[in-house]
């Protein structure tokens, strides 16, 4: 199974394959516009509501859901952006052996990759309507391809946990 | 809801505003279908300080029941507390504890 993960001195290895590798660059590029509110229709999109919830439950707090907003979402958008870089610098500039490309990823960028692989599991997911107990075979077939992708973006974020929970236990 | 017609009397304090002005902020986080296990666990631990175990009874109770309360505190608390739960891509809302 693909990509092999494994612990190095001071952080993990991931070796992609170069299919792998432009595949998480790809959805960078879809994930960035999502994140920072540049893609259109923004205000009518639950990508977007699910990236960016509400705080308060009770509606008559908007006032103060307005105040938080403003003081927090910037930095928001930033942080994310911010993960997303990390993620996809750390691949484009990644040594390539026999067209594989090798990532040394510290402890610190790992905590940015998880981040970024789950606000693409949470676009990916939210478009495709996932549930707990999804049926994939019932998805549309124009939308299998776009399961596979976040079947496997699933994979590598649950073996990047693994990897640092095992690394945070020694 | 208090239907009385009387006059309200410039200066009474009206409604239940701060009348339990400690009443604490509850952060809650809610079940969603994308969120790993074994990432929700991993937030908890991260942001909260909590061992594995807690973070564990917590994850499992908002797959369980649907939500749980993570943290509580003053407002401000709990404002930071859900904005950096958002950040990690958790479903978090606060709410004044009933």
């Amino acid at each position: 199974v693909s990509p092999k993960l494994r612990r190095v001195d001071d952080g993990i290895e991931v070796v992609l394959e170069a299919a792998e590798a432009a595949l998480l660059g790809g959805i960078g590029e879809q994930l960035r516009p999502l994140l920072t509110g540049e893609a259109p229709n923004t205000d009518l999109d639950p990508v977007r509501e699910r990236l960016y919830p509400r705080a308060y439950s009770d509606p008559t707090e908007d006032d103060a859901e307005d105040d938080w907003q403003l003081a927090v979402h910037g930095d928001l958008v930033r942080e994310r952006v911010e993960a997303l870089d990390a993620l996809t610098t750390a691949i484009s500039g990644a040594d390539t052996r026999r067209s594989r490309r090798i990532v040394q990823v510290s402890f610190e960028d790992a905590e940015r990759w998880l981040t970024a692989l789950n606000d693409a599991r949470l676009a990916l997911g939210t478009r495709l309507g996932v549930t707990e107990d999804l049926d994939y075979t019932r998805l549309p077939r124009e939308d299998h391809g776009a399961y596979e992708v976040y079947a496997w973006l699933t994979y590598l974020q649950g073996e990047l946990i693994e990897a640092l929970s095992a690394a945070n236990d020694d | 809801v208090n239907v009385s017609t009387a006059p309200v009397e410039i200066g009474e304090p009206v409604g239940d505003v701060d009348v339990v002005p400690d009443r604490p902020w509850l952060v809650i986080v809610w079940n969603d279908p994308i969120n790993l296990m074994s990432y929700v666990v991993h937030v908890f631990q991260k942001l909260f300080g909590y061992t594995r175990e807690k973070a564990t009874r917590l994850m499992m109770q908002v797959h369980h029941e649907g939500k749980a309360v993570v943290s509580d505190g003053p407002r401000e608390k709990a404002e930071i507390d859900v904005a950096r739960l958002h950040a990690h891509g958790l479903w978090a809302t606060m709410q004044r504890d009933a």
